[in-house]
């Protein structure tokens, strides 16, 4: 473990402050939440000279509804989105995934673009964000650009961000929360644990899938959507047999490894067991949050 | 062999009613529960730390290790780390005033490795700087030189005759033993025998605190301020690694977050280090260690691996059980003459046993060293030995707890090891009380039948018992003081440490209870090896048996003076003399009364001794190392823990849904402290039970952090718990007190696996009980 070095300290109160520092400096460094970069820091893989702090952007911390999204700012803590009513009352696929992130401590601090930015392979904010197909609104000094999340990670800690851009809002279609989103996640123990595997399910489904989307996390390079599996459910009767039948595809779809959190052996069979849950967890319409 | 104790006097809860004249109902203190004094603070965050106690004057010391897990040491070059700014000293072995030695038992271990390292991690240098700063880039500046050895990482390829030597001598540190009776008679009466092998993991303790220590130079001494189990033993190798002698050396044991026995180990090598470094660069140096050091350099919990053979009869006897144990010791001894034949003494578990062949080996490999920690040995070994239980259990037909209860020690059997066991054995109780409590036998039966998707119920038990105090026979004692200052407060010396479990605090309440003042007039005073007496270490489960009762020795001494001054001073006669609420009285006319304050006063003016060291002799034990047999402990404490597991098959997800533990502890001097210890234990077993292991590739470990390394959260704890209290008062102690911090955690990884067999049918005997583990394993069927 490293100390963490002495560095210049940033508190823009504008976007464009924030990226006029990155522009200005090179060596700078967005931290939001602090809780992935600190650990980072201290295992001596970052060695930040000048820190631009963006937790204070006003216009980085809201949930709001507009245009037919849900938008949220990229400064917005877990905790925040936790309690927004609308992310609550329209879809709360991602305030699922965000009640058992870390803990309380760290949900007051960590902040959800810090989740995606950090793009580690199991952050549990990407798989609800790829089944509700997001767009993500990235600033830059040029201008802005939008995305679709699943085109954001590129690999383990790593996205498509420049150096002198920030993500600055997540949009999410609002005529998603006429389907009906379940997140699950298995880790080591019970809470404040990083996953062995995550899913998140959204579906519309009588009897049959009318629609059905799926993605997973820590089971791949990057958050990853299940096509095949998709593919395979969409317009099938609502069977368990077919579920079965579906959900076996996971396993072929995923891309785990093996470490210190579980064998890829595990995690395949786990990606099985835990959308085959969801999907049935849905289908009950199960979703208790809060 | 002769067979009688010795007992140094006899005390005990008789002992006690008769000298205080009064019923137990009739103590304000002892037996009931209290606010804990020191609670607010912290809290708070009041509390004073070592690391709390840093000042702008203090110099950090940082270590260089070992990058390598077997390596000759060609050179170690400093030049560079010197030019440094800031930078005051790079310390090396051959800077080592003193011996460069702190091996515990065994001097095997160098403080600064100087021709060999060991393990990765292992202490080469120390860089003292004027901050931390300086002294990081003074440790990633200086070079050392290794010629690579061939490594060797697990004990059985350590046991092999091709395996690369750990330690000259080979990797086989010491072995045990024990030859009772006839083991192949024994298999022979056995209606049913169970063989199995046990592997259980190393653990971490996992405190919050880090190892720290501030050493001071003041004069021609020094003065050393840390966390630790143990401020004499701390002296003790300071002054080997000084030179200085023990009188000119100060040790402060500060309140420890959290110890376990990590500390009890660590305190001395932390201690020396930051000592030495006072010393040569003549400025207060602090040495804390981060956390990644401490899950990497810091003792474990020894990893072991048990093939266990037992045999009973039809009707449920034990008939013989034949027992080899291997305890990875890593790279040092350490404690593990104490840990292994621990382990070995209580390998048959609390039961009757007649014939036994138990051999134990503690082995050598490149890793970090084990040591001590909660259970000292026991964990390990009642693994094997309670699944044992039900496996026999199971093949008999018997249910587990009957088939316990029908072999237990009872007064007047024999240990293992031979020991008659004369008094204060309450397992039979214990067990009896927690299945009372968690409703046993309807719950067996129920729980069978409970199914809701892929989750299963079952429920388990398992025993422990385990000997307080030191291991060997090695003779222990304690010691304390009280000292009555003129206002009537009492000043309370003792060096038993705080590591949050409370011990000086029962301390107090003895005092308090046997001068009959209230508990806030006594004043426990910083442990302080140049003030108090020294009251041996804070392990064992000693703190409050010996600590405590060299404690009511000096309150006693001092009582005793306060009745025949009073007797004086109110004219009464002595016998009729009573101390109560902080009076003085004489019992045949209560109006003729004496303030404690005025006694204290007078205690002065009339020449009476004010002040009395209190001193304790843990009855003596011996044994005789060829065969294993004798009185291996004084007295021990005897546990029952049975748990409600619910198992996801699908994931392997095991839960405790409740818990029930009990312990015979001799007598609750604050039952309050007593479920403290008891929760604390329980939890930490789940942890050891469930998930916690540290891992390794290639001698490195690969979880150093509390990402990885998984201990349990307030989510993983059972939501209900029920801690029983037995009292079977043992006659050589202060009210009968018996230790209490370590037990509850002994049998919580048997009690969760039979639980998980109960559930399943499926044993795992392969800690810990991951979810992968049991998935897989379930999988794989029943074997
Ligand atoms: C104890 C603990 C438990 C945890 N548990 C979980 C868990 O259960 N699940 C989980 O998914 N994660 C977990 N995490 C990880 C972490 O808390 C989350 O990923 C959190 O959302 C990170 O947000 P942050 O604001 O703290 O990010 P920071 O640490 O501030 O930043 C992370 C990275 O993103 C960059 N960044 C941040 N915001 C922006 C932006 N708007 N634009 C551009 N770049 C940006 C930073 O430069 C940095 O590289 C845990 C962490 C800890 C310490």
């Amino acid at each position: 473990m490293k100390l963490i070095p002495p560095f210049t300290y940033y508190k823009p109160e504008t976007i464009e402050e924030a990226i006029s520092l990155l522009d200005e400096f090179k060596e700078a460094k967005v931290i939001a939440g602090g809780t992935d970069l600190i650990p980072l820091i201290r295992d001596g893989k970052y060695t930040p000279q000048k820190m631009v702090d963006i937790s204070f952007i006003d216009e980085l911390n809201f949930v709001r509804e507009e245009g037919g999204y849900i938008k949220i700012g990229a400064a917005t803590t877990h905790s925040d989105i936790l309690n927004s009513k609308i992310l609550n009352e329209k879809t709360n696929v991602l305030v699922q995934a965000v009640k058992n992130l870390g803990s309380p401590q760290i949900r007051n601090l960590g902040t959800i673009g810090g989740n995606l930015c950090n793009a580690s392979p199991a952050a549990d904010t990407a798989p609800p964000l790829l089944v509700l197909e997001a767009e993500l609104l990235i600033q830059g000094s040029k201008g802005e650009r939008r995305i679709p999340v699943k085109d954001f990670f590129l690999g383990p800690g790593k996205t498509i961000l420049k150096r002198n851009e920030i993500l600055r809002e997540i949009h999410i279609p609002s005529e998603v929360g006429k389907m009906k989103g379940v997140f699950l996640k298995l880790g080591r123990r019970e809470a404040h644990t990083l996953s062995i595997v995550c899913t998140a399910v959204l579906l519309k489904a009588d009897t049959e899938f009318e629609d059905i989307r799926i993605a997973l996390g820590a089971v791949a390079p990057i958050p990853i959507r299940a096509k095949e599996t998709e593919s395979y459910l969409r317009g099938k009767e609502v069977t368990e047999k077919k579920i079965d039948e579906g959900t076996e595809i996971v396993k072929k779809e995923v891309k785990p490894i093996t470490d210190v959190r579980g064998t890829k052996e595990y995690r395949t069979e786990m990606s099985k067991v835990f959308v085959k849950r969801a999907i049935n967890k849905a289908l009950k319409g199960e979703v208790e949050c809060k | 062999m002769t067979e009688t104790r010795e007992v140094t006097a006899e005390r005990g809860p008789f002992f006690f009613k008769r000298e205080l004249g009064k019923e137990e109902g009739e103590y304000k203190l002892v037996g009931r529960e209290i606010e804990r004094p020191d609670a607010f603070s912290k809290i708070m965050g009041l509390t004073k730390f070592t690391a709390d106690r840093l000042t702008e004057d203090v110099c950090f010391g940082k270590i260089v290790r070992s990058k390598y897990p077997h390596a000759l040491i060609k050179r170690v070059i400093v030049d560079e780390a010197l030019q440094i700014k800031g930078v005051l000293a790079v310390i090396t072995a051959k800077d080592v005033p003193g011996e460069n030695q702190i091996g515990y038992a065994i001097p095997d271990q160098p403080l600064l490795a100087d021709k060999k390292v060991r393990y990765i991690g292992e202490p080469i240098a120390i860089v003292v700087a004027e901050n931390e700063y300086a002294a990081e880039k003074g440790v990633e500046a200086v070079k050392v030189e290794y010629d690579p050895l061939p490594a060797v990482f697990d004990p059985l390829e350590a046991l092999k005759p091709e395996a690369p030597k750990v330690h000259e001598k080979g990797n086989v540190a010491l072995t045990t033993i024990i030859r009772k009776g006839d083991v192949e008679k024994g298999f022979k009466e056995a209606d049913v025998v169970v063989e199995n092998i046990y592997y259980t993991q190393r653990q971490e303790h996992a405190y919050l605190e880090p190892e720290a220590a501030i050493a001071y130079p003041e004069g021609d001494g020094i003065r050393v301020v840390l966390c630790t189990q143990s401020p004499f033993l701390v002296r003790e190798f300071v002054s080997r690694v000084t030179g200085y002698s023990q009188s000119k050396i100060k040790v402060i044991g500060a309140p420890a977050g959290g110890a376990f026995g990590g500390k009890d180990d660590m305190g001395p090598m932390v201690a020396s280090k930051a000592a030495l470094a006072a010393i040569i660069t003549k400025k207060p140096v602090a040495i804390i260690l981060d956390k990644e050091e401490t899950f990497v350099a810091s003792n474990k919990r020894h990893p072991a691996i048990i093939r266990y053979k037992s045999g009973a009869t039809k009707d449920g006897k034990l008939t013989a059980v034949e027992i080899e144990i291997i305890y990875e010791t890593g790279a040092y001894a350490n404690r593990s003459p104490f840990v292994l034949w621990r382990a070995t003494v209580h390998s048959a578990g609390p039961y009757v046993v007649p014939n036994a062949k138990v051999d134990g080996k503690s082995v050598y490999t490149n890793k970090v060293f084990s040591g001590s920690f909660r259970g000292f040995g026991d964990p390990q070994i009642h693994f094997a030995a309670e699944q044992q239980m039900d496996e026999l259990a199971e093949k008999l037909g018997i249910d587990p707890v009957e088939f316990r209860l029908r072999n237990v020690l009872k007064e007047g059997t024999r240990t293992v090891c031979n020991q008659l066991l004369e008094e204060s054995v309450g397992m039979e109780e214990t067990l009896k009380k927690v299945a009372e409590a968690a409703n046993w036998k309807k719950k067996r039966e129920e729980l069978k039948k409970y199914r809701k998707g892929s989750k299963v119920r079952g429920i388990g038990v398992a025993c422990a018992y385990h000997g307080i105090s030191t291991s060997r026979g090695v003779p222990d004692w304690s010691a304390a003081a009280v000292l009555l200052n003129e206002d009537g407060t009492i000043t309370y010396r003792s060096t038993i440490t705080r590591l949050g479990q409370g011990s000086l605090i029962g301390h107090a309440k003895i005092v308090a209870e046997i001068l009959d003042i209230p508990l806030e007039w006594v004043h426990i005073e910083e442990p302080d090896t140049s003030a108090s007496p020294n009251a041996r270490p804070t392990h064992g489960s000693r703190g409050l048996m010996t600590g405590g009762t060299a404690a009511a020795d000096a309150a006693l001494k001092l009582r005793r003076t306060l009745i025949k001054l009073a007797s004086e001073l109110l004219n009464c006669d002595e016998k009729n003399v009573k101390l109560e609420n902080g009076k003085a009285f004489c019992a045949l006319d209560p109006s003729n009364k004496i303030e404690f304050s005025e006694l204290a006063k007078e205690t002065y003016q009339r020449g009476y001794q004010p002040a009395y060291y209190g001193f304790y002799f843990v009855p003596r034990r011996y044994f005789d190392p060829e065969t294993g047999l004798g009185v291996a402990y004084c007295v021990y404490t005897y546990i029952a823990n049975i748990v409600e597991v619910e198992v996801d098959k699908e994931t392997g997800e095991v839960k405790v849904l409740e818990a029930y533990t009990g312990a015979d502890v001799g007598k609750a001097i604050d039952p309050g402290l007593i479920e403290g210890q008891m929760q604390g234990a329980l939890a930490q077993g789940i942890g050891y039970a469930i998930s916690e292991e540290v891992a390794f590739n290639d001698g490195k470990i690969i979880n150093p952090n509390y990402t990885d390394y998984i201990i349990p959260t307030v989510k993983d704890v059972p939501r209900k718990v029920k801690v029983v209290i037995i009292e079977k008062p043992y006659s050589s102690t202060a009210f009968g007190a018996k230790g209490v911090a370590e037990a509850a955690l002994i049998p919580t990884a048997p009690a969760i696996a039979n639980a998980v067999a109960h559930a399943t049918g499926v044993r795992v005997r392969n800690l810990p009980l991951t979810k992968e583990k049991v998935c897989f394993k379930l999988k794989e069927g029943k074997k």
